[in-house]
């Protein structure tokens, strides 16, 4: 068309359409892109608002890589990384296919309640739960005494505080993976499966070498913004737990609010930025690697 | 064939009582909060039975109106920033955002590929993550514990830049190529052409923004310092840090955050399930 001629349409052309994203890229360079890149600048300084930041070189990711209770933040936000990503796909996954079940109807009234957890903030997520899980009247040890299972302190035993934030975690984002394997599920082509019977393959063999093969995009897709959602957790963190008990639940974005914001080392908490930062990158990275040398 | 007719039905009442099983596990949760900020008195909350809670006893509006009276930080002017913060933020994140995807999806813009990646990437920058240091460019730009600086840090998310340029990435090249013969210009094919087209997308985009802006925690937490700045989100936080407000009025407060959100969302469910999947979904 007209616009593939650039070189007559010249320098005032590419201008006008400069001019049309450049709102939006100062947005995202001064509020985004600016932040990280000044974090990465600072964590090379102690950072002091009144007093002027000094130069420290590398000391401040020294003290961080040496100092225990980051360490076993950083650990345990892998860990909690680790077991709620795949826990969460494998109950999306189930879910979405028992949505995807020829013969049921109101599967989009199903839908509707089940994401309605995702759009609903954390913070009132959180107090609800905190509520629930009180050891003494909460709901969660309630239902547990009727279904004869051992009641358990939530918040305050070090070995079962991550796992309440686990099975919060699961049920406040299954929704939005629920809806990403449905819409995947949905565009498989029916005719792959009727193949596939007409060749003698059982539920086991379609479900193996068509709709796994088929989910590809969505597997893709939940892995890349799993990992980003709890990596970040902060929320839940902050409102239920602060933390406690005895850090078993300090995941690392609280860690890092409570450097900046509680012990106003902005110099370290910049530091932890870069490595988090580094750290979501690199993961991401090796995703899409994996993905892409799978097809 | 009578055989796989009951094993149809059997495997029918199976699936739905398990979808029904877990509805009520998502729903509970929202219901009790609702309950809560109903009953007068404290004796339900404290139940040792779980339905407790859903007797019509002790019914009444009062933690709603105890809520209003509250002097610091003033429920209204809590709402009214939640309002203003969100809405704006909406306005400003998908007008920036409708230009530039239009831009890079239809035109031959120098450096469009980089563009749009830079774009996409800052996904990997969450709000949770970018908070410290955000903070500290808001002091250096003075936009800290103002209405500018947290709308603007709301404004900066891409999906619904991304969503925007895979619905024009769709519109066929000759309407557009068409309009510009007919002699129309830059703004008039945006307007008249792809705003029309665009509408749905746009809407997916609006809602989803909205819904972002109106959840955030993180932002409005380290940028307002004045409780005039306050969200509902903070004052919630706020409250459930305080000894004189009674847990009735913190789910009375979670209910007032909760109730808009859900109602938008279920009017316009399609739209934001749309939204969310064509976000991610159809590469």
């Amino acid at each position: 068309m007209l616009i593939s001629n650039i070189k007559k349409k010249d320098f005032k052309t590419q201008l006008i359409y400069f001019l049309f994203i450049v709102p939006a890229l100062i947005v995202f360079i001064v509020f985004r892109a600016w932040p990280i890149m000044y974090s990465f600048i600072l964590s090379f300084f102690d950072v002091n608002i009144i007093s002027g930041n000094t130069f420290l070189g590398l000391n401040n990711y020294i003290s961080l890589i040496n100092d225990p209770s980051y360490i076993k933040s950083f650990m345990g936000t892998i860990r909690f990384t680790l077991i709620v990503l795949p826990l969460t796909i494998l109950w999306s996954l189930l879910v979405s296919i028992i949505l995807d079940y020829k013969f049921l109807k109101y599967s989009n009234v199903f839908k509707g309640i089940f994401f309605m957890p995702f759009v609903t903030s954390w913070i009132v997520i959180s107090l609800i739960w905190k509520w629930f899980l009180n050891s003494k009247f909460g709901v969660v040890n309630e239902v547990l005494s009727i279904l004869h299972l051992p009641e358990q302190d939530w918040l305050t035993d070090p070995d079962v505080a991550l796992w309440a934030v686990i099975g919060i975690t699961i049920w406040k984002m299954g929704g939005y993976f629920i809806l990403i394997f449905v819409a995947n599920l949905q565009i498989v082509d029916p005719c792959l499966y009727e193949a596939a019977e007409v060749d003698g393959a059982n539920f086991c063999n379609k479900f193996r070498y068509i709709t796994l093969n088929a989910l590809k995009p969505a597997f893709y897709i939940t892995l890349i913004t799993g990992t980003i959602f709890y990596f970040r957790t902060f929320t839940i963190i902050f409102a239920m737990t602060g933390g406690d008990p005895l850090g078993s639940t300090d995941l690392i974005a609280y860690h890092t609010y409570k450097l900046a914001f509680l012990s106003f080392d902005f110099g370290r908490a910049n530091a932890s930025i870069t490595f988090m930062f580094a750290f979501i990158g690199v993961v991401l990275l090796l995703q899409t690697v994996f993905f892409e040398r799978r097809d | 064939m009578r055989i796989s007719k009951y094993k149809k039905i059997f495997s029918l009442i199976l699936i739905y009582s398990f979808l029904v099983l877990v509805s009520i596990v998502i729903f509970y949760p929202f219901l009790w909060m609702i309950m809560a900020s109903l009953k007068q008195s404290d004796q339900a909350l404290f139940a040792k039975s779980i339905f407790e809670i859903f007797k019509f006893e002790e019914i009444g509006l009062r933690n709603y109106s105890a809520l209003t009276s509250l002097s610091s930080p003033p429920l209204l002017i809590m709402a009214v920033n939640s309002i203003v913060t969100s809405v704006v933020s909406t306005l400003v994140n998908v007008i920036c955002c409708f230009f530039a995807a239009y831009m890079l999806a239809k035109h031959k813009v120098i450096g469009g590929k980089f563009l749009l990646f830079f774009f996409v990437s800052t996904m990997i920058i969450p709000q949770q993550v970018v908070a410290v240091p955000l903070y500290l460019v808001l002091i250096s730009l003075g936009l800290i514990n103002t209405y500018q600086g947290i709308i603007l840090s709301l404004s900066a998310e891409s999906l619904t830049l991304i969503i925007l340029y895979r619905f024009f990435k769709e519109i066929p090249k000759e309407i557009i190529e068409a309009s510009y013969i007919d002699g129309a210009s830059e703004l008039d094919v945006i307007f008249k052409i792809i705003f029309p087209l665009a509408w749905p997308a746009v809407m997916s985009a609006i809602l989803i923004q909205f819904i972002t802006s109106w959840n955030a925690f993180i932002i409005p937490l380290i940028s307002a310092i004045d409780e005039s700045l306050y969200t509902l989100q903070i004052g919630m936080s706020y409250f459930s840090n305080t000894l004189f407000v009674d847990f009735k009025s913190i789910m009375t407060l979670g209910t007032i955050i909760t109730i808009p959100i859900i109602l938008v969302y279920f009017i316009t469910q399609k739209r934001v399930i749309k939204g969310i999947t064509t976000g991610s979904i159809k590469e």
